[in-house]
């Protein structure tokens, strides 16, 4: 075997293997999560407003804490399909509400551990994950397909 | 006073670190900033000729905004807000409690930014907005109200595929003599499109007679009301519109205020002797320009109506380096009654004006290599009418801020 064909052998065995790892923030199906003590439902749109910043609250006045996950191409991914808006804008949102003292600031999870655990360290809590991370210890208010 | 209100800031902050560790549901954030601005070549009059001056640069000191907010319930929640760029300059913008048993009625009370049109509650949040100078009508040099209140119920309700939101204030008054005024302002905005678009109206009265927070001399008013008046009824109205479709954002918003007011005559001797006013502003405040500068040939009549509008764009573009977000506006404004000295309480820009207006066009661009930092650079040209001819001079400003905490 040549080193061209060595070389090339291992770029795609690179590649196959890092098929796997991106394809599970790109492909899998998104979680909006809220603490399993919490008993009341959001629909699409009312998730949709609470993430875009145009509501600070849920519907039944609870004010909303959201959680944002620390990964990048999940947060994008989930604010191109639910919110509608670049992340940029989304964020900007968030600090001009929290700077104004209209809304909390958000809290960021850097794992889908720790965005469970900060989403049920507050009666508002919201966050998102991957499906694949749900369990008890949250309820699921929307899935994203 | 100042001292004072170190020492608060100063018991405050020492409290929170205690207080954070003890209690999840206390935020404490904010950001740093500083500025840099240039104006070049502001006309002059020199007789009947236009000659032009440049000032200096304004380097600001880097100033602080240190936000603390507490939710300690559901239903209940603090917040106040720190300004100041050192331990003897420090202001309390905002210190209030809120109430929130609904959706719908939300009780805020104490020291608070209204909600009036699309940035009064949002200036202080600098690093966030396409720009980096407040709408006209929130100039520190011509405010067209007080930015704060001390009451405020405000709610939303789902209307239709929107939502609609209100809110009603008011407080002590505008001005150092208030007593018979009740004041209030409102406000009232719909909000659809998941966010996208908004439309909305505000509105207030001074409700009654006042006159304004400053005496002449004592520089720019933090109210609507000039130094020289003795008693001013006022009224503002202001209507906005707000886009945002994809990467961009649009706005408009366009304001009026209507004073009845009635000029204090030793107050405006002491203008037209001390403050510099041009030919129109001594044919305005004396019945005989050409006359004796005396009590008697004030021109007691005040009424003035000052309007201003503004529309600005912004685009944003995520890169692999950042956000990049390019800018574009348009400001306009005119009060006739105002003068240029802001010593005596006037205004640099539309004071100048032969007629009190003036227009401003800018263009930059926001960048924001990390979601904390924003990095701001724009450029501006003035544009009034000086000694009878359209006159212009330009001017650029560097903004940098930090957010931390967010």
């Amino acid at each position: 075997m040549t080193f061209r064909a060595l070389t090339r052998a291992a770029l795609v065995a690179v590649a196959a293997l890092s098929m796997p790892v991106f394809a599970s923030s790109a492909s899998a199906q998104i979680s909006v999560i809220v603490s399993a003590s919490q008993s009341k439902n959001l629909s699409e749109r009312e998730v949709a407003e609470i993430f875009a910043g145009v509501s600070t609250t849920w519907p039944d006045g609870t004010k909303a804490q959201i959680v944002e996950n620390g990964d990048a191409v999940l947060t994008q991914k989930f604010f191109a399909k639910v919110v509608k808006k670049p992340t940029a804008l989304v964020r900007s949102q968030w600090t001009k509400l929290a700077l104004s003292g209209q809304g909390a600031a958000p809290k960021k999870g850097a794992s889908a551990a720790e965005v469970k655990e900060l989403v049920n360290k507050s009666p508002g809590g919201i966050g998102y994950i991957n499906s694949s991370d749900l369990d008890d210890s949250v309820r699921e208010v929307l899935k994203v397909p | 006073m100042l001292a004072r209100r170190a020492r608060m800031a100063v018991v405050a902050l020492s409290l929170v670190p205690a207080v954070a560790g003890a209690q999840d549901a206390l935020q404490v954030y904010g950001y740093f900033s500083t500025r840099l601005e240039k104006v070049f070549e502001i006309p002059v009059a020199n007789g009947l000729l236009i000659d032009r001056e440049s000032p200096p640069k304004e380097f600001s000191q880097p100033f602080f905004n240190v936000m603390m907010q507490h939710q300690f319930d559901p239903r209940f929640k603090a917040f106040i807000n720190l300004n100041g760029s050192g331990a003897e300059n420090i202001d309390v913008r905002n210190l209030w409690g809120e109430w929130t048993p609904s959706n719908a009625f939300n009780v805020r009370v104490g020291k608070i930014y209204r909600k009036f049109g699309l940035y009064n509650e949002i200036l202080d949040a600098v690093p966030t907005y396409y720009g980096i100078e407040a709408p006209e009508a929130f100039d520190a040099d011509h405010l067209l109200i007080s930015r704060t209140t001390t009451a405020m119920v405000y709610g939303v309700v789902r209307a239709g595929e929107g939502r609609l939101s209100y809110s009603v204030s008011t407080d002590n008054g505008e001005g150092r003599d208030i007593a018979g005024t009740f004041p209030i302002g409102a406000d009232v905005n719909y909000n659809f499109g998941r966010g996208s678009y908004t439309v909305g109206l505000s509105g207030y009265t001074s409700g009654g007679a006042t006159n304004s927070d400053r005496e002449v001399g004592d520089g720019s008013p933090k109210s609507g009301v000039l130094p020289w008046m003795a008693r001013d009824s006022f009224t503002v109205i202001n209507a906005y519109s707000e886009a945002r479709v994809g990467s961009f954002t649009f706005q408009a918003e366009w304001a009026q205020a209507d004073h009845k007011a009635q000029r204090d005559a030793d107050a405006i001797v002491q203008v037209v002797n001390g403050a510099g006013i041009n030919a129109a502003q001594r044919a305005r405040f004396l019945i005989n320009p050409n006359g004796p500068v005396n009590a008697s040939n004030v021109n007691l009549n005040g009424d003035h109506t000052i309007r201003t509008w503004y529309v600005r764009a912004g685009y944003s573009k995520e890169t692999a380096r950042g956000e990049v977000g390019p800018y574009i506006q348009w400001d306009y404004y005119s009060n006739p009654e105002t003068i240029s000295s802001k010593r005596f309480g006037g205004d640099a820009e539309a004071g100048e004006a032969d007629d009190g207006a003036f227009g401003k066009g800018t263009a930059g661009v926001l960048y924001r290599p990390v979601p904390q930092v924003a990095f701001k650079v724009d450029g501006s040209f003035h544009q009034y009418k000086f000694l009878g001819r359209t006159v212009r001079y330009p001017e650029i400003r560097i903004d940098l801020s930090y957010a931390f905490g967010l």
